[in-house]
Parts: C-alpha cells; structure tokens; sequence
C-alpha cells in the first residue's frame, strides 16, 4: 500500500504538518492543577509498601493465627475435593484454576488485579499432557480482569469474558467469583 | 517491540538518582513504589505531547487540557496496568486516544460546527496566508474538518510520529487500515489546503 513520507507529499501537506508539531505548550496553570490534584490522589494501587513496622506483640500473635488457621485449613481439603471452576460459573470459595493452552510456550504466567499485574510473581505449571498449563490462585468474592503472560506477551483468556474496560492497551479478560 | 517480562523492567535506582537519566519503565517503577517525584517526571515528558495531540483532536483548548489533565490521573491510578510490552508514551496516548472519542462523542455538535463553518474557512482563505498566525489558523481548520478517524491517524503518524506498529498498539486498528486512514486523511488535507490556496 502507497505511504505518504515527507519527501512525496505536497509542498502544502508538509509545511503543515510542520506548523502542527510546533505549539501547544503546556501553560504552568496546566501543570500546576494536574500536580495538585495528583498529590491528593491515592497512591497508585498495586504495590505493597516498602517498609513495614510491626510490634513484636502482633507478630507473636500473627504468628498464632497462622498455626491455627494452617491447621484448619489443612484438616478442612483433607478432607474435601478441591473444586476449581474456570471462569464465571461453579467457582468454589477461594480457589480458581486458570488454565491456557500453549503447547510452544516456553512460559506462562497469569497477570491480573489480583497480583498488581505483575508478570511474573503467578507461573503456571506446564501440565502433563504438555499443551495445557494450570494454576490454582486463592481469590477472595470478586470481580478480578486478569490476562496470560505467554512468553513475556499478553493474552486474553480465549475461554473467558473480555473485561470492558480494558482501555490500557492491553487485552484482558474477567472472572467473577462468587462467595460461598 | 519490548515483551512484558523481567527483562523489560529496569531495576530501581537508590533515592537521589536523577529522575531526569532515568527510562520511562523505571519511573513506573519508582512512581509504583511510592516515590511521587518519579511520576512528576514523566508528566513533564509526556504532558506536551498529550496537550498537543489532544488540542489538535479536539480543537479546543479547554477541551484539550481537561482530557490531558483526565489521562493523567487514570495513567495514575491504573500505573500498576503498565506492563512494558509497549512503550509508556504509546500507553498514554491509547488512555488519551479513549478521552478524546469520548469527548468528541459527548462534543459531537462542536465537531459539526467546525465541520460546517465553510464560510469561516473560505474567509480566512480569501485572506493573505503570509501572516504565520493565519497560515496556522487554516492548517488547524483543515485538520479539524477531517473525519476524526482519519484525523487521529494522521496526527498519530504525521504530527506525532508514532511508527504504524505503536500507532495499531495505542488504537486497536490494524495496520493496513491505520495506513489507509493516513492515505486518506493526506489526500483529503492535500485537497482542502490546495483550495486554500487557490482561493
């Protein structure tokens, strides 16, 4: 297909495309609102904070809970089939499969609102038949829009709602999880 | 194209690096670990260009500054979504891409008066194009009586200099089309500057 460079087009066409890359500088007013209202705005959501302070008291306590709720939780899927959905329908309280088909990736992680859309930190686990590969990810009742990292490449769940509002430039998809 | 992966996020640099040396994924970084002057930074790298593709689209300043100064803020809120596979620039502009059609859908009757002012635009041309504020004046005329698909693209490619490969990652087109609306939006910019001129 024919493309218009700068050195075909018109005399005309490029002394204003010319005149259209010069102008419309910022005016400090600009500036200034945009920094104000940034600084009220909360802090960009995704990140755990850096530093942490705990008492020594609440650790010893958080410590405590864990033992319990661990032991709980180990006596409850014990004794329980682990019940996982795939999307939208029959979600069990808790944990979600996610599954993605890419027989020729060499890695496949799962990014969405749930781990900050982080690349890396949720790695699926290529399944036996070599084609199918799987996480299970404990998510509280929600509505999460999450995508596939294939080889550093983001996709859409092919089995999956797209989200709506996915207007960031990437594709994505969403998976509502019902309470118990 | 750069991949989402570890590879593609640049380590964060201690407090105190200069935020002015650092790339646009390590501000992300920065910004994402609450250090607020790393995004100050990149709206002071990327504001004139947003201000520039906005005003251009939409055709009014007003219009213009509150879908930069929107952008922003949803750029803000939703940085944890910047994943790296494509430029920050391009991300921006495809937030920015959305503000603009919404606002030229909620505007239409300000396109529609742009559009059918052809009695301003012959006015103006009837008058010397010597003076570089008038010679401006009918350019942005011209841009603004084109489609606004055609408009988007040509700005994109001409005016921003976007390559056709960021341009289909900020709008979702595909190329061949993209390329299309630039081949179009050109002859039909051609056309109406001509008649300026001629006039």
């Amino acid at each position: 297909m024919r493309d218009f460079d700068e050195t075909t087009m018109s005399v005309e066409l490029a002394r204003a495309i010319r005149v259209l890359r010069e102008g419309a500088e910022p005016s400090p007013a600009l500036r200034d609102r945009l920094l104000r209202e940034l600084a009220e705005a909360p802090r960009p959501a995704g990140r755990a904070p850096r530093v942490w302070t705990i008492r020594p008291w609440a650790a010893v306590a958080a410590g405590l809970c864990c033992v319990v709720l661990g032991g709980s939780a180990v006596a409850l899927f014990s004794e329980r089939h682990l019940d996982v959905a795939r999307v939208t329908a029959d979600v069990v309280p808790a944990t979600v499969r996610f599954r993605f088909d890419a027989s020729g990736a060499g890695r496949v992680a799962l990014a969405g609102d749930f781990n900050a859309w982080s690349p890396t930190s949720l790695p699926l686990t290529r399944a036996p038949d070599g084609r199918t590969w799987v996480i299970d990810v404990p998510l509280s009742p929600g509505r999460y829009a999450y995508a596939f990292v294939v080889d550093g490449v983001l996709r859409q769940d092919p089995g999956a709602p797209r989200a709506t509002d996915d207007d960031f430039g990437a594709p994505s998809s969403v998976v509502l999880v019902r309470g118990s | 194209m750069a991949r989402v992966g570890t590879a593609s996020v640049t380590p964060l640099p201690v407090r105190g690096y200069n935020w002015a040396t650092m790339t646009d994924a390590a501000l992300v970084r920065a910004a994402l670990d609450g250090d607020s002057g790393a995004f100050t930074t990149l709206v002071d790298r990327h504001l004139r260009v947003c201000l520039r593709f906005a005003t251009r689209m939409l055709g009014s300043v007003e219009d213009a500054e509150d879908a930069t100064q929107e952008t922003f803020l949803r750029a803000h809120r939703a940085l944890a979504r910047y994943d790296g596979s494509t430029e920050f620039r391009t991300w921006l502009i495809s937030i920015l891409l959305n503000r603009c059609r919404t606002m030229l859908r909620s505007h239409g009757r300000r396109s529609a008066v742009i559009v059918a002012d052809d009695r301003a635009v012959a006015s103006a041309a009837a008058r010397s194009l010597l003076d570089d504020e008038m010679l401006r004046d009918a350019i942005e005329r011209a841009v603004a009586r084109l489609e606004p698909a055609q408009r988007e693209a040509f700005l994109l490619r001409h005016v921003e200099q976007l390559s056709y490969e960021e341009m289909h990652q900020a709008t979702g087109v595909g190329i061949s089309a993209l390329k299309m609306r630039v081949q179009r939006a050109c002859d039909r910019l051609q056309g109406l500057l001509r008649e300026d001129r001629h006039a």
